[in-house]
């Protein structure tokens, strides 16, 4: 009986482990997503290949720092301090802080400061910063990510999340969602997102990496002058958030470099790859 | 990526392929390595004693996902060498920290036997040699085998700590789809991979227990 048994364990096992040859490993390389895209874009426009390396967020200074990756390139928030440790590129895309509710529920800007809601944030973000200043007086929960954030407001755990406009903007509309339908933004009188905060996606390199920001520049530029940013950007209803001052009336960076400060970007043209460090997250890279 | 169950399933398969992967090579390497490591904590050499006392004590006293950080990042920090394939350098990271612990139940299992077994080999005529291999070793591969096992199975869950340093195992997969997506149920349905597997391993062990079964 017990013979039996173990046979059947061995069987099960032997099952499993053909299905997993059989289905092969997961290839797991994002192919969608505005970052994505724009980055592809790039490397084809520079003449070198694109290399995305799979990265934790909270580590992406350190992989940059021990040369795991060239670039970071997905979604980074610009704050004045990442000037101190990191080379990052001309800002070139806007996004906003959205105060995010059930798409049943009505309440304003003035009853979460009156009645102090609950709020969830991702820990560490520019949401959690515009909770801390907007609400001092609220309960602020801080969670792993932004999704966790919008799954504590599913779950009724609180009344309000805070959150990028642009992955709201997303997760409230896509099909497979399971928020589809059920969050939404507060707004302005006139229907506008009413924006807590206002920031920028930049693109980031190790510091004194000067020559590979430059070129990054120099080649977003000229994509956004040729309309392939635009393009890219349309597909994903971006095309009012790129950041135009950036990329117009543009004057080219790499030329006026001196020979030291262009190794960087040498050693890559070099080896003929940039590798650049992703995190999974729609519609930026997924 | 979509968010459809068979797809779902098909994409936590593939990733469940990276955590197989890491749990059979920690095994593989970290149970003979775990003896060598034993056999030098217990060595006559006070020195050597002390310096593997000291890194056992290391290695057990961070956390895991600390070592992990470290092989990854230390290796382009301090020598300027950029980590290309990082799963090794989880693997061994993995292989390191187990080693240590199955040092430590070797030690164990050792200890636990009587002195007056040596002496009555010694009485007996067996040479040290001959009283640990026909007498101590059967009785210690018996009774490190519960402990083993609650290593092994912890390693099966512990595999999802090498995300921290973005290796597409299980639960990353699910957090990724849920990221893509905004479907939220992948995240709960990992359970299900994670005890298929440490169902299979309590199976696989308590055939060993069985078989280990002598001396009754």
């Amino acid at each position: 009986m017990k013979n039996r048994f173990l046979k059947i364990a061995a069987l099960i096992s032997a099952m499993l482990i053909g299905i997993f040859a059989f289905v092969g490993c997961g290839n797991t390389a994002p192919t969608k997503g505005y970052d994505i895209e724009l980055a592809k874009a790039f490397a084809e426009e520079a003449g070198i290949e694109l290399e995305l390396v799979k990265i934790e967020w909270s580590f992406k200074e350190t992989e940059i720092s021990s040369g795991n990756i060239d670039l970071i390139w997905n979604g980074m928030t610009i704050h004045e301090e990442m000037y101190d440790n990191l080379e990052i590129s001309n800002p070139y895309l806007t996004n906003n802080q959205a105060m995010v509710i059930k798409s049943d529920s009505n309440i304003t800007k003035e009853q979460i400061k009156s009645q102090k809601l609950k709020i969830a944030v991702e820990n560490g973000s520019a949401g959690a910063a515009a909770a801390e200043e907007n609400f001092p007086e609220s309960e602020v929960v801080k969670v792993a990510d932004q999704i966790s954030a919008l799954t504590e407001l599913k779950a009724g755990n609180v009344q309000v999340a805070i959150i990028d406009s642009i992955m709201a903007g997303y997760y409230a509309a896509n099909d497979e969602s399971s928020f589809k339908g059920q969050i939404k933004m507060i707004t302005k009188a006139d229907g506008s997102l009413d924006a807590l905060t206002t920031e920028e996606y930049g693109i980031a390199a190790k510091k004194g990496n000067v020559g590979l920001i430059a070129m990054v520049n120099d080649t977003l530029a000229k994509l956004y002058q040729n309309g392939t940013m635009t393009e890219i950007a349309e597909k994903y209803g971006f095309e009012k958030i790129i950041v135009k001052e950036s990329f117009e009336n543009y004057v080219t960076q790499y030329d006026k470099l001196s020979e030291a400060e262009k190794a960087s970007w040498e050693a890559i043209k070099e080896k003929g790859k940039i590798r650049v460090g992703y995190t999974l997250f729609a519609p930026i890279a997924y | 990526m979509s968010s459809s169950f068979w797809s779902v399933t098909q994409s936590l398969m593939g990733a469940s392929l990276y955590t197989l992967g890491l749990f059979v090579i920690t095994l593989i390497f970290a149970i003979p390595l775990g003896l060598g490591v034993c056999v030098l904590a217990r060595s006559k050499f006070k020195p050597l004693r002390a310096v593997m006392r000291v890194i056992i004590w290391i290695i057990r006293g961070t956390p895991l996902m600390l070592q992990i950080v470290l092989f990854v990042y230390a290796p382009g920090l301090l020598f300027g060498i950029s980590v290309s394939d990082r799963f090794i350098w989880v693997a061994l990271a993995f292989v390191i920290n187990y080693a240590a612990y199955f040092a430590e139940i070797y030690r164990g299992g050792i200890e636990s036997i009587p002195v007056g077994q040596y002496e009555a080999g010694k009485v007996l005529g067996f040479s040290k040699k001959q009283t640990f291999s026909k007498i101590i070793m059967p009785q210690l591969v018996k009774r490190i085998v519960p402990p083993m096992g609650n290593e092994v199975i912890t390693l099966i869950k512990d595999t999802s700590l090498a995300n921290v340093v973005g290796i597409a195992e299980i639960i990353i997969t699910a957090k990724d789809i849920t990221n893509t997506t905004g479907a939220i149920w992948p995240i709960f349905y990992t359970g299900v991979f994670y005890l298929i597997f440490s169902g299979i391993m309590t199976l696989v062990l308590q055939w060993i227990e069985k078989k280990l079964n002598y001396y009754r």
